[in-house]
């Protein structure tokens, strides 16, 4: 767990779940001293400030381009910086790994622009720019619900990964209660919403599930399979908001999607062909001669098994993966603009980083409905084939 | 850039303790199946199930009303094709009626015409029949009538002794009083 208001380590002196930032922002913090000289002086070295520090580089500064612009003030006047020497300061500022992962994965508050004065001081005395997500049940990592401090199992805190899904739960259930209302009405489709929901909706249930499953039982796998597409699509557009994030950007989340994909494709395969047909179904039928299928028959069901567990893995890392570099590559992008500050190449790059930016963005939209698209459809397929055999 | 980039990723390798991109905390696990698990309940419930069901009775009542649609075109086809056949077999009947109408109204002037001339023809003949009738009784009449005067003519010369005179005055006489009658 690598929730970015966490900054204790050093005290704690765990390394568990990638909690510290410390050690890294100390390393490559370090790398850059010995070239940037004195200006990163109160990055590494000194322990009691590294603390500090961190605070300011891997949290309230991330990234936002005003921010890098107010700081490079300071910069310079600190010191008489080459051009060399302020890109490397400022990479290791607004380039951190923590800190740009950060942005992208789970935390336990709302990151908002600094501009809006939305501040709160964490646990542990940080400030961060963003609205902290309350602690109802009082458990932090410090102190979980089940597990210790140094390897906290079930800390039992609301995060906004958790926020998110449950708004994104929540909407899912008004629009389409509203929509089975409508339909259910018998009323020709009018207006654009309307159009608009029942065409993805008799889209996945028509291209995707109906050919994927086949025509005889494809009904029954409908609210599963159509429940994963506009949830796995409202996740993945929750991300597309800024200060919000992508819960399908953490692997928890989409193996839980694989999860249950596995159990109803395992379950709906023995329902159907019973354990022992089941596992049978697995390999595929060959005309062989008895002495190779001794041989092969076995080691064929091994790699099938096998299979059958690693394309449900794939499944969860592909959507983890694509929708958390694709949100990684925009925090990257972003920061250019922090890195840029204070020096001449600021003005005519930043230009092509917004640009750069809005082009990118579009893309993440494309690819919010392309994984809800293929992960939808892969799940059905592999529903599908555990419907008929081999 | 590129070393500064390299220490990333091998300290990421390393799991060196640092934000880990593969991190799958189990308390967002497993708050994820819950919310997942509930929103395949409420939705496939209170949405799925309805939209489904609506949509398939949609796309039934299409189906029926092309069907419908479809029978009726094609009712409406057999009978225009019968209205055609009859309108057909209507103006067939009139040329029919047409015809035999005049073929009739051309017999009936032939026959007419035959039985004119054919009256005409029998008033001719009747009419000549009368003159011819009409001739011989008066040729017969003359001949009885000649005879008459010659018998009466005989018996005066009988009576008396015919001379040579007397004979041309009888005859002179004769002829006197066949012309005066």
């Amino acid at each position: 767990m690598f929730y970015v208001d966490d900054h204790n380590h050093e005290e704690k002196g765990s390394d568990h779940d990638g909690v510290d930032h410390a050690h890294t922002d100390h390393d490559h913090a370090s790398n850059v001293d010995a070239k940037a000289g004195h200006e990163n002086a109160d990055h590494g070295h000194d322990h009691s400030h590294d603390d500090h520090s961190h605070a300011e580089t891997g949290h309230s500064d991330h990234g936002l381009s005003d921010h890098g612009l107010s700081d490079h003030g300071s910069h310079a006047e600190a010191g008489n910086l080459s051009m060399t020497e302020q890109l490397q300061a400022n990479m290791a500022k607004y380039l951190d790994v923590n800190g740009l992962m950060g942005h992208v994965q789970d935390a336990y508050y709302f990151e908002c622009p600094e501009a809006l004065g939305l501040s709160f001081e964490d646990e542990h005395g940080h400030q961060h720019n963003g609205i902290k997500i309350p602690n109802i049940t009082g458990f932090t990592k410090e102190t979980p619900m089940i597990g210790t401090a140094e390897k906290p199992i079930f800390v039992g805190r609301l995060s906004k990964f958790m926020v998110l899904e449950l708004v994104g739960a929540i909407l899912l259930t008004l629009v389409f209660v509203w929509l089975a209302k409508k339909i259910k009405s018998g009323d020709r489709p009018k207006g654009k919403i309307w159009n608009l929901l029942e065409s993805f909706v008799v889209y996945i249930k028509e291209e995707v599930v109906k050919p994927a499953v086949g025509e005889h039982d494809y009904e029954r796998f409908l609210p599963f399979l159509l429940t994963t597409f506009f949830f796995i699509l409202t996740l993945n557009l929750l991300g597309a908001i800024p200060f919000l994030g992508s819960a399908t950007g953490s692997l928890a989340v989409t193996a839980i999607f694989a999860l249950a994909t596995f159990g109803v494709v395992v379950g709906s395969g023995v329902q159907k062909m019973g354990f022992a047909g089941f596992l049978k179904a697995q390999v595929p039928s060959m005309d062989l001669p008895p002495a190779m299928k001794m041989v092969l028959l076995p080691l064929m069901f091994v790699i099938e098994i096998f299979g059958l567990f690693v394309k449900h893995a794939v499944l969860a890392i592909r959507l983890f993966a694509n929708m958390f570099a694709g949100h990684l590559v925009l925090a990257i992008f972003v920061g250019f603009v922090g890195v840029l500050g204070g020096t001449l190449l600021f003005y005519p790059i930043t230009p092509v980083v917004v640009l750069g930016t809005i082009a990118f963005s579009a893309m993440e939209l494309f690819v919010a409905f392309l994984q809800a698209y293929v992960f939808t459809f892969l799940a059905a397929l592999f529903i599908g084939s555990a419907q008929h055999a081999h | 850039m590129s070393q500064f980039a390299l220490n990333e990723c091998l300290l990421l390798a390393s799991g060196g303790g640092e934000a880990n991109p593969l991190a799958a905390p189990i308390d967002l696990a497993l708050w994820t199946l819950v919310v997942f698990l509930g929103l395949v309940f409420v939705l496939g419930k209170y949405a799925w199930k309805p939209i489904i069901e609506g949509l398939n009775a949609r796309e039934k009542s299409i189906a029926d009303n092309i069907e419908s649609a479809a029978r009726a075109k094609e009712e409406a086809e057999s009978n225009l094709k019968a209205y055609e056949e009859k309108i057909a077999g209507a103006n067939d009947e009139a040329a029919a009626l047409i015809a035999e109408a005049r073929s009739d109204a051309a017999a009936a002037k032939e026959r007419m015409l035959a039985e004119a001339s054919e009256e005409a023809n029998r008033t001719r003949q009747k009419g000549l029949a009368d003159v011819e009738a009409a001739k011989s009784a008066a040729v017969r009449e003359l001949a009885e009538a000649s005879v008459d005067s010659a018998v009466s003519l005989a018996s005066n010369i009988v009576g008396r002794s015919l001379k040579k005179d007397d004979h041309a005055k009888l005859i002179e006489e004769s002829v006197k009083r066949f012309a005066g009658s």
